[in-house]
């Protein structure tokens, strides 16, 4: 651009005209557990606990399947019951796994349209995300002291994927519940192939109108999230 | 007989000299030797709050010259407004910053008891004990709240009280909009914070008001009467001469 | 303070708000409902609030301590992610920069999520000029645009509309049939942005947080519209002030439940989005170009004075103003600044000059709410008496500074004080003759002072 490096210099000039730092050390990372009251020491069931509580009250959905199987089961019904059968889908090695491997969910596959967050070759058209009833997605963790989800683009189908669509059913594991927020924010700096990563906790929202909350603004209205005790051994 | 020096408000000096008049009676009642010095006018706050520095000067430096006289340098001062003390203790260091009054300012700040600090200091709490029977509003102002710190001490004022049932209005101190010369420049957003502030009093069916602040004293009753508000509004000072029956 | 249109029309203003009751009502009722999630929150997340706030307004100190370098090390990292970071000194400036990115890539349609600094650059007003057709996504913003208003508040644009009114704004622009119903005024909003998303060119955003060591800017929100205005169209501009920075990404830890307790009372917004740029050659969505601007306007110029410099720890939270009983009874839209109540007071005097914006400093009773709620610890009211000072020093009003000057003179004497009040007892009985409604508005003397009392009974 024309004349932005006369800006910037003129604007750091004048910062540094009258900045007393410089060569400082940065103040200790925070951690986590001298700031939160609410933060859980326990192992994966009380982490599913507080996690589960979490979500609840923001209106989210959990729940809790024991295996791939049950994991199946429990979409078919949950689709089945919201009338959906027309979704989208990230390709991962879970939802793979699950969509093609049990005949409950064949019919959903086979309407389902497949995104892979990591290959631009197969760009969707914006409209059959926005026509989806439902996005089905992995994460990278659970984050249980607040009931979030996070999620990188290179590995949740992109950015849109978890955004349009009015439903959006996360698929996850037990190991993957984590206290804090930190060991994700480590791991996310660190892999530098992502260019948008989010933290999601509960459906959308607005309290624009008089603070009546209302759900599923512009993102999703329902956040599903189910957790899966036992995915298997490949998939632990 | 302990010294004290009675710090008297300029709006008390002018508009309520019966609350100096009934501090003067509760210092007496606990056999204190009050000394009071007219040249004591005003702390300076007025020209502080507007941003005038030199004048703030001017009338403060008096006020710091006479507490540091030699008859006066060792004598606690007593005063009944929060705002006046958090003047006094807070500001003047900040006042008289690289002034020749720097030193001397800072030691006045730290003698200057506001009243329920002055009562508790020399142990007295337990013997303010009377009757009273209302249920009263407690607004505690801002400046007590905030620059004193002083945010739940004024029940313990009230505490030997029988038949006084003391209410806070508000879990947080809620501003009465005098704010000095602020009820002059900006009259109709003043009014209106009074009247939230009557309407938040009212509403808790309390029969009186009381409060630490000449100026919030003075401010409610006029917005009150004008907005016919039927609350009577008085200084702790009065309510507590009042229960001990104090003459 | 001279006597400058702005000041004299923020008065007008004022008067007529602090005398709706009906507005004043609404307002305390909402605000009312905040305070009490935000109480809660504070106990039910944070081990002592207090502590999170002094370590908050710590970070906060180092990046302003180390402004200049952080801003340098969050420009080379934020290139290396293909975000490309562009400065503006004012607003003219940052015009200057948008015209080129609308030129560019030929922008003929905007989305906007929401944005102060958009607001600072009068970016709508700007667009607009130009042709550009610009919309507002986040709900409180779509309803004040629509309305032709400005945004009423930093966090809560349209808190001063009740259900009814936006019911009228949206079946007049938008021609829907009229509804009361909260979630289906909400569902004609969305519908109606859910083309806006893919059929907009450029999607403008702000930043909640620039995050140094990562290179990225992270924006926090609830309704989803923010992540949308960034994924959709093909090319995102997001502006944010140069104050913004955090050290590390993993500061967020502590600073995205800090401003969702302070804004909402929330533990966590909805949405947080850490964006590092466009999206890459392997990804499959996501806008082709990035743009960030660093936006000065008078930051640096706050930066210089030490007196308010912690007034750029600010995260836009929006807790003075909920806290303010000066805001509470005239509203935002009464400030006429992009930046209302306690810290509009402050910062804008040093945005926008002194002369014309003083007056704020003094529409305040002082009172401290401010300080007490805010999460990075700024001492706002005792900025709000500096800038007083800076405002007598500048552009000292005539009236006041002579009244002062006559009251010091008088206050140091004190038979002056006695005949003065003297002298008033009689102007206001006068006064009460001729005048009375307007002699109850201002107190009485006493028949006699404290000090002439003391001389009499015990001299």
């Amino acid at each position: 651009m024309r004349n932005n490096s006369s800006s910037k210099a003129t604007i750091l000039g004048l910062l540094r005209a009258h900045s007393t730092g410089g060569g400082a050390t940065p103040p200790q990372a925070v951690a986590a557990s001298e700031v939160f009251a609410n933060l859980s020491q326990g192992g994966s069931e009380e982490l599913f606990e507080q996690f589960s509580r979490a979500v609840t009250t923001l209106k989210g959905e959990v729940h809790r399947s024991n295996d791939m199987r049950a994991a199946a089961q429990l979409i078919a019904k949950l689709t089945t019951d919201g009338g959906i059968s027309r979704c989208v889908r990230q390709r991962a090695p879970i939802l793979d796994h699950l969509f093609q491997g049990y005949p409950e969910l064949s019919t959903l596959e086979s309407g389902m349209c497949v995104i892979d967050g990591n290959d631009s070759a197969t760009e969707i058209p914006h409209s059959t995300i926005e026509q989806a009833q439902c996005a089905f997605t992995t994460v990278d963790a659970l984050v249980a002291r607040t009931g979030s989800l996070v999620l990188r683009s290179t590995s949740a189908g992109g950015r849109r994927l978890s955004v349009l669509p009015p439903v959006h059913c996360v698929v996850a594991t037990l190991k993957q519940l984590s206290p804090s927020l930190t060991p994700w924010l480590r791991t996310i700096k660190d892999d530098r192939s992502w260019s948008c990563s989010t933290i999601v906790t509960g459906p959308s929202r607005t309290a624009d109108i008089e603070r009546i909350i209302v759900l599923g603004a512009h993102g999703p209205k329902r956040l599903i999230v189910i957790v899966i005790a036992d995915p298997g051994e490949t998939l632990n | 007989m302990h010294k004290v020096l009675l710090f008297v408000p300029c709006l008390i000096d002018q508009l309520y000299p019966e609350m100096g008049v009934a501090l003067l009676k509760l210092l007496r009642h606990f056999e204190f030797d009050v000394q009071y010095r007219s040249d004591l006018t005003c702390c300076g706050q007025p020209a502080f709050n507007a941003g005038q520095l030199t004048e703030a000067r001017a009338v403060a430096r008096g006020v710091v010259s006479t507490l540091c006289s030699d008859s006066l340098a060792d004598t606690p001062v007593v005063c009944p407004s929060g705002s006046c003390t958090a003047m006094m203790r807070k500001f003047y260091p900040e006042l008289f910053h690289g002034q020749p009054e720097e030193k001397a300012s800072c030691a006045v700040g730290s003698r200057i008891l506001e009243l329920s600090e002055f009562l508790t200091r020399y142990d007295l709490l337990g013997k303010l004990r009377g009757s009273y029977q209302k249920r009263v509003a407690f607004h505690n102002s801002c400046h007590s709240a905030r620059e004193l710190e002083l945010r739940t001490e004024f029940r313990a004022l009230f505490e030997g009280i029988e038949g006084l049932e003391l209410i806070d209005p508000s879990p947080e101190p809620v501003c009465c909009g005098f704010g000095g010369l602020f009820c002059q420049k900006f009259q109709g957003i003043s009014e209106g914070m009074a009247i939230t502030r009557l309407e938040m009093c009212r509403d808790t069916q309390v029969e009186e008001i009381v409060s630490n602040d000449p100026g919030c004293i003075m401010h409610m009753r006029l917005i009150a009467d004008q907005q016919g508000f039927k609350l009577p509004i008085r200084h702790s000072i009065e309510l507590l001469v009042d229960a001990m029956k104090i003459t | 303070m001279a006597s400058a249109s702005e000041h004299s029309q923020f008065i007008d203003r004022s008067e007529v708000k602090a005398a709706d009751q009906t507005h004043r009502k609404r307002l305390l009722k909402v605000i009312a409902s905040y305070d009490s999630v935000v109480t809660n929150q504070k106990q039910h997340q944070f081990h002592d609030w207090q502590s999170a706030r002094e370590t908050a307004a710590t970070i906060k100190d180092y990046v302003l301590d180390n402004l200049p370098e952080l801003l340098e090390q969050f420009e080379r990292n934020a290139t290396a992610n293909g975000m490309q970071v562009l400065w503006a000194k004012d607003v003219a400036d940052a015009h200057t920069l948008v015209d080129e990115i609308l030129a560019r890539h030929n922008i003929k349609k905007v989305v906007k999520s929401k944005s102060m600094t958009s607001e600072e650059l009068e970016l709508n007003e700007f667009l607009e000029h130009r042709g550009i057709e610009t919309l507002e996504s986040d709900l409180g913003e779509l309803i004040v645009q629509l309305a032709h208003e400005k945004p009423y508040h930093i966090v809560t644009p349209a808190m001063h509309k009740s259900k009814e009114e936006i019911s009228e704004i949206f079946e007049r622009t938008l021609g829907c049939a009229p509804t009361h119903d909260a979630e289906e005024l909400t569902g004609i909003a969305r519908d109606h942005l859910r083309q806006v998303y893919i059929t907009a060119d450029l999607g403008i955003s702000g930043a909640n947080f620039l995050l140094a060591d990562d290179g990225s800017i992270l924006i926090l929100e609830n309704e989803g519209n923010a992540r949308l205005t960034t994924a959709c169209p093909r090319v995102h501009l997001a502006i944010a002030g140069i104050e913004k920075l955090l050290p590390s990404i993993t500061d967020l830890e502590l600073f995205l439940p800090l401003l969702a307790t302070s804004g909402t009372g929330q533990q966590m917004t909805a949405y947080n989005s850490i964006i590092r740029g466009p999206k890459r050659p392997h990804e499959g969505d996501g806008p082709e170009v990035m743009y960030l601007i660093l936006l000065d306007n008078g930051r640096s110029t706050i930066y210089s004075k030490p007196e308010v410099r912690a007034s750029l720890r600010c995260i836009r939270c929006g807790a003075c103003l909920n806290a303010c009983p000066v805001y509470k009874t005239v509203g935002g839209h009464t400030y006429n600044t992009p930046y209302s109540g306690p810290i509009g007071a402050v910062i804008t005097p040093h945005l926008k000059g002194m002369k014309e914006w003083g007056h704020l400093a003094y529409a305040s009773s002082l009172c401290g709410a401010c300080t007490d709620v805010c999460p990075v610890k700024i001492p706002l009211h005792h900025m709000l008496l500096t800038n007083r000072q800076e405002a007598h020093a500048e552009t000292p009003s005539l009236f006041w500074s002579s009244a002062l000057k006559l009251w010091a003179g008088a206050m140091q004497h004190r038979f002056i004080v006695d005949n003065g009040a003297r002298a008033a007892r009689l102007g206001m009985s006068l006064l009460q003759l001729c005048a009375p409604r307007l002699a109850k508005k201002i107190p009485k003397p006493a028949a006699r002072s404290f000090s002439s009392w003391w001389r009499n009974n015990e001299e």
